[in-house]
């Protein structure tokens, strides 16, 4: 089978599991969206009414496969809650959850690679260690913690940055990107240690081979030797890591824009599950799922512009 | 041969740390290579050979756990002493080094063509274009077809045999005085291996230039090499001019080395005759001749004292019962 054939076949695998299994725990979900949308109040009759209305008194299958079949023309439905198509609020809340991942990437990247540059210099020598401890320190630290003491940090004692709230980019690139930096490097700070360790050992294990050797008779100097010739060929794990992390970033960023009031994705799924809005939940976990696989097939192409042997068996033979 | 030797090493040294105790891998080894001369290194894997040679370019060093000593001299300077910048440029502009395993030595990720040209930058100041079509040139010269496609490539997609034409390109792009061959032919097919000595040879006789030729195997550096030294256990036991050494061992094990090679004078289905016993764990060396346990001369005296080198003119020995020597009657012709 040819490759993208291969792709394509196990985005719709990922996805049908994904979202029947999102359709089946929501639905054990105690509660319920009617009792939501009329109130403690209302009638078991009038509960009644509203779910036939809904269509949620028909058998759970039977609604899932209703769901999927327009889903899959493009139709993720509408918010049993409010009536807003849910496409629409994806696509309305997107922006915001993509400069978060991106920014967060960014900021990941930019510590990773430079500290696990500068360890391999001298393995075992003082910063080595101390980016260690400082990466197994980051990594035991879980994000919603990371965000309080970011905001105690930079906004209450020192007033340099707003604690919660978004501001859009047209209304200010400045103000946009500021009220970005805490959740991004909430996210990022601890993002980089995995990537750090991770690129560490791997460029460990390529300064051992005989092309090092052969760079360092050349008279290049060692961060030459490092940059031009141990860099790329080490970053295979890194780019599978990064690609696999885009999952716990999305998880990740549910909880950090919970934090600071970003209006995103995950914003959006954690008010659909608290609403039992079950539409909305289905809608968004549906495309962030889409949105993982996607990410990693992006990464799996990667693998070929870094490696010509990657390219020479995928697309030759 | 006029004026100071190319190279000059003096009692060099490499000792590692093992989780087994101090190891000394090359234990005071001396030599001078002339310009244009070859110099075959000879060994068993394990003899210190490579290290000796990678100890003296910097390769194996404190970066790499070891402790290095003794004198090397390149053009009558101290490449220990230099400032690591200038010992950068040395190695870049007069030392090539063409490594065993040309799988494993060439970056996988980087165009032929660039590899052969990125010394030539740094080194020899050539533009990026310059360094190109140069490259070209060199991948012709060591007789790669279709050297401006070639040039675009990367290693995985040629054979074993062009790798290491590609190497050889990298050794001499910088038109090196000093070319290290470190067992150039021991991962390619018999078929090649003659055609890559036989390149190396042409290019080291057209350009002038010294060569360390290492291998575990004598037939090749029968043909070649002008002197040869054997070593043993991390040292020198035997050092002399090719011819001699082949008519003549004077050491016993370069003598078994000697008749362990199949000879196309024999019979067939001779035994090869193998030097019994294994080398020696070099973690637990004993006070006396590292061979004395595999020697069929040994005598006690060789189990305690180690044998210092004996010089006759230019061939030395380390060794009590020298063969065809009369040395207090317990040498003598040998058989």
């Amino acid at each position: 089978m040819p490759w993208i054939v291969r792709q394509l076949v196990r985005l719709v695998v990922v996805l049908f599991c994904v979202t029947l299994l999102t359709y089946m725990i929501v639905n054990i979900l105690p509660g319920d969206v009617a009792i939501v949308i009329l109130g403690n109040l209302a009638t078991p009759q009038d509960i009644a009414g509203l779910r036939a209305d809904l269509g949620l008194d028909r058998p759970m299958l039977v609604r899932y496969f209703d769901w999927l079949g327009s889903a899959l023309s493009g139709d993720l439905g509408r918010s049993y809650r409010n009536g807003e198509p849910v496409a629409q609020a994806i696509i309305d809340r997107l922006p915001v959850s993509l400069q978060l991942m991106v920014m967060a990437q960014v900021i990941a990247l930019g510590i990773a690679i430079p500290v696990a540059l500068l360890s391999v210099r001298k393995p075992g020598g003082i910063f080595d260690r101390i980016s260690a401890s400082a990466a197994f320190g980051f990594l035991a630290m879980p994000n919603f913690m990371l965000g309080i003491v970011l905001i105690y940090l930079f906004s209450v004692s020192f007033d340099l940055l707003p604690a919660t709230g978004f501001t859009p980019m047209s209304e200010g690139l400045w103000d946009n990107f500021e009220s970005m930096i805490l959740p991004s490097l909430t996210l990022g700070l601890i993002e980089w240690t995995v990537l750090m360790r991770v690129l560490r050992s791997d460029l460990l294990t390529t300064l051992k081979e005989d092309f090092i050797l052969l760079a360092r008779v050349k008279g290049l100097s060692p961060w030459r030797v490092l940059l031009r010739h141990a860099l790329r060929p080490s970053s295979f794990t890194l780019i599978t890591i990064l690609g696999l992390n885009i999952g716990g970033l999305i998880g990740g960023a549910v909880i950090v824009e919970q934090i600071f009031a970003l209006p995103g994705v995950g914003r959006l799924l954690l008010g659909g599950i608290f609403n039992r809005d079950l539409i909305l939940v289905q809608g968004t976990v549906a495309f962030i799922a889409v949105g993982f696989v996607v990410i990693n097939f992006l990464v799996d192409m990667l693998y070929a512009v870094l490696d010509p042997r990657v390219r020479h068996v995928r697309f030759r033979s | 041969m006029s004026g100071a030797p190319l190279l000059s090493v003096r009692e060099a040294r490499v000792g590692f740390f093992t989780a087994r105790g101090p190891l000394r891998a090359v234990d005071g080894v001396s030599f001078d290579l002339e310009k244009g001369q070859t110099l075959g290194i000879v060994g068993e894997s394990g003899s210190g050979k490579s290290v000796l040679v990678r100890s003296l370019i910097g390769l194996v060093g404190e970066s790499s756990g070891a402790e290095v000593g003794g004198q090397v001299l390149f053009e009558g300077r101290d490449l220990r002493a230099l400032p690591a910048r200038e010992f950068r440029g040395v190695l870049g502009r007069d030392i090539g080094v063409v490594f065993q395993d040309p799988m494993t030595s060439l970056n996988p990720v980087m165009k032929i063509g660039h590899q052969i040209g990125e010394g030539l930058r740094l080194n020899r100041g050539l533009d990026a274009r310059a360094a190109a079509a140069r490259a070209v040139e060199l991948l012709t010269e060591v007789g790669i077809p279709e050297a401006e496609r070639r040039a675009g490539q990367y290693p995985h997609e040629l054979s074993g045999g062009m790798r290491q034409r590609v190497a050889i390109a990298i050794a001499i792009a910088c038109a090196p005085k000093l070319l290290i061959a470190d067992e150039p032919t021991t991962a390619l097919d018999v078929t090649v291996q003659r055609q890559i000595l036989d390149l190396l040879q042409r290019e080291q006789r057209e350009r002038g230039m010294a060569m360390i030729l290492i291998t575990h195997d004598l037939g090749v550096a029968a043909g070649r090499a002008d002197d040869i030294m054997v070593m043993y256990a991390g040292r020198a036991v035997e050092t002399a001019k090719t011819r001699e050494l082949f008519r003549s061992p004077r050491m016993p094990y370069t003598e078994a080395l000697l008749r362990s090679l199949p000879r196309l004078t024999d019979p067939t289905h001779t035994r090869l005759s193998a030097i019994p016993g294994r080398p020696p764990d070099l973690a637990r060396r004993s006070g006396g001749c590292a061979f004395a346990p595999r020697c069929r001369y040994r005598t006690d005296r060789c189990d305690e004292e180690q044998p210092m080198q004996t010089w006759e003119g230019a061939r030395g020995y380390a060794c009590f019962h020298p063969r065809g020597v009369d040395v207090g009657g317990s040498g003598g012709a040998a058989e």
